[in-house]
């Protein structure tokens, strides 16, 4: 399967560029979860933020990834954009009926639409491919030469309401004042990280080098099944976005301590699905865990494994089985808020602390070596259990400091 | 046989039985007419042999001793599905069977 794609460049601090766009990688699950939490206010507005967000982050990676190839037919654009659609796990998505002007894109397969369905067991009462509408702009934007948000997207035929095909309606419009621009990779850490924790039995660089060898792209629906759960290498700056125009929002409505709150508890459903869809995989079985000599090396080993997913990189600072420090640098929520909103008055980083208590809920109450189902009864056990770990984000690279740290304890 | 219950509900299976992992590759490969796309997956010490119908089916064979899972395809249609279970339980009902007695 060969697919013409922008150029992916691994840089330091664990992150991953696809054409100058940040890539980080998320399950169905945390997509289904940060959507249904973004739109479970009314009057927010999120469906646009989402679409658009969506559309600015394609637009910035086929622009670059036509450039980068020497190639400037749309036709020729729109084939590069269907090809990136596949390889990051999005899906398949056909340009064929839709040109300058506008028109229908169809979605044979779709993450969004068909596995966002699987994590919720049941049909949606309103379409949820906003992320696929927003790219199917963007890309078309891109191929024409035009602003990113030169379109205006809608779901005619939604899979996650049951439809066999997704098709989307583009039609031109105004560019909306203000809209998003995707930062690119925004800023970077010059900082040297320390080494991995002395206590650690894990040998990270031998798990990253075993990781590096898995093909992590689309299968042949586009789709990213691995881990127990269906991947995909998500565009960064779309999460940032989506995320702090949330809280911005419902912080508008004084209700930020709550959208913080409830963007931590994406990061709890991220760490119980896809951490915990990798501690019992057989990948882990395969690399990990013949190196796990202690319950603290379960922790290691899942930290070494988030280094390959582009967070950004972390650090044990401190383990013991009631409380863990982490510190991070280059996390992906602090390098996309600086990127687009400057120096932050406060902690961003929700998705890390949720995935750092997270992460420990499943291995010290949740007993994640012993191997239990991961399903809502297993959740609702650890993660409301008076033993559960709490997370308390004590630095942040967006408030400047050097690195974000933390703390999650009992 | 067994489901898994995570995020792939519903596509996942997971079967446990005595097999060579290769002969019940070749297996799988043969009962599709080699119309199939292989690989072999290295990750440590583990050698998994995949074996996939496209828009169909995925099995991975040995990832873990004497496991074998079969992955739908989301647009696999349920006729489809059916039928490849009944391929991987014939492959593996076929080998028992061409095992020599202890």
């Amino acid at each position: 399967m060969t697919r013409r794609t922008g150029s992916i460049s691994q840089e330091a601090h664990g992150r991953t560029l696809m054409s100058g766009e940040p890539l980080v990688f998320h399950c169905n699950h945390y997509n289904y979860w940060l959507q249904k939490t973004l739109l479970l206010p009314e009057g927010l507005g999120m469906r646009g933020v989402i679409r658009d967000a969506a559309a600015s982050a394609a637009h910035a990676l086929i622009s670059a990834a036509a450039k980068e190839l020497g190639v400037t037919e749309p036709s020729e654009v729109l084939a590069i954009a269907s090809d990136c659609f596949a390889a990051l796990g999005f899906g398949t998505i056909d340009f064929s009926q839709a040109g300058d002007g506008g028109g229908t894109v169809r979605t044979p397969t779709s993450h969004y639409g068909q596995c966002l369905r699987i994590a919720s067991g049941a049909d949606f009462a309103e379409p949820q491919e906003l992320f696929d509408q927003g790219y199917a702009a963007g890309a078309l934007a891109a191929a024409y030469g035009k602003p990113a948000g030169a379109y205006a997207a809608r779901n005619e035929a939604s899979q996650s309401m049951g439809a066999e095909v997704g098709e989307i309606t583009l039609s031109s419009r105004d560019v909306p004042e203000g809209f998003f621009v995707a930062p690119g990779r925004g800023p970077h850490a010059q900082l040297e990280v320390p080494s991995t924790h002395p206590s650690s039995n894990v040998d990270e660089a031998a798990v990253l080098q075993a990781l590096s060898g898995l093909d992590l792209s689309g299968n042949e629906e586009g789709l990213l099944p691995r881990f127990g759960v269906i991947l995909t290498n998500h565009f960064a700056n779309f999460y940032d976005r989506v995320s702090f125009e949330f809280v911005q929002r419902m912080g508008g409505t004084g209700m930020l301590d709550m959208a913080e709150e409830l963007l931590v508890e994406a990061g709890y459903r991220c760490a119980f699905n896809t951490f915990g869809g990798i501690m019992t995989s057989p990948e882990w079985d395969a690399v990990v865990k013949p190196q796990c000599k202690t319950t603290e090396d379960w922790v290691h080993g899942m930290v070494a494994v988030i280094n390959a997913l582009g967070w950004g990189v972390w650090r044990v600072h401190e383990l013991s089985s009631s409380r863990l420090v982490v510190r991070i640098w280059d996390d992906y929520e602090s390098t996309g808020y600086l990127g687009m909103y400057g120096k932050a008055d406060r902690f961003v980083s929700h998705l890390a602390a949720g995935g750092v208590a997270g992460l420990m809920n499943l291995v010290y109450p949740g007993r994640i070596d012993e191997s239990p189902t991961l399903d809502g009864e297993y959740y609702a056990r650890i993660f409301e259990s008076p033993e559960r770990f709490t997370p308390q984000g004590v630095k942040c690279m967006a408030a400047g400091d050097e690195y974000t740290e933390v703390v999650a304890e009992r | 046989m067994e489901r898994d219950l995570r995020c792939q509900r519903g596509l996942r299976f997971i079967y446990r039985a005595d097999f060579d992992p290769v002969a019940l590759a070749d297996a799988l490969d043969a009962a599709y007419d080699g119309m199939v796309v292989r690989h072999v997956e290295t990750l440590g010490a583990v050698r998994t042999e995949r074996v996939i119908v496209q828009f169909q089916v995925e099995f991975r064979v040995g990832e873990r001793p004497g496991e074998v899972s079969l992955t739908h395809r989301v647009s696999a249609a349920p006729d489809t599905r059916a039928a490849s279970h009944r391929v991987l339980e014939h492959a593996l009902r076929h080998l028992a069977a061409d095992r020599p007695a202890a």
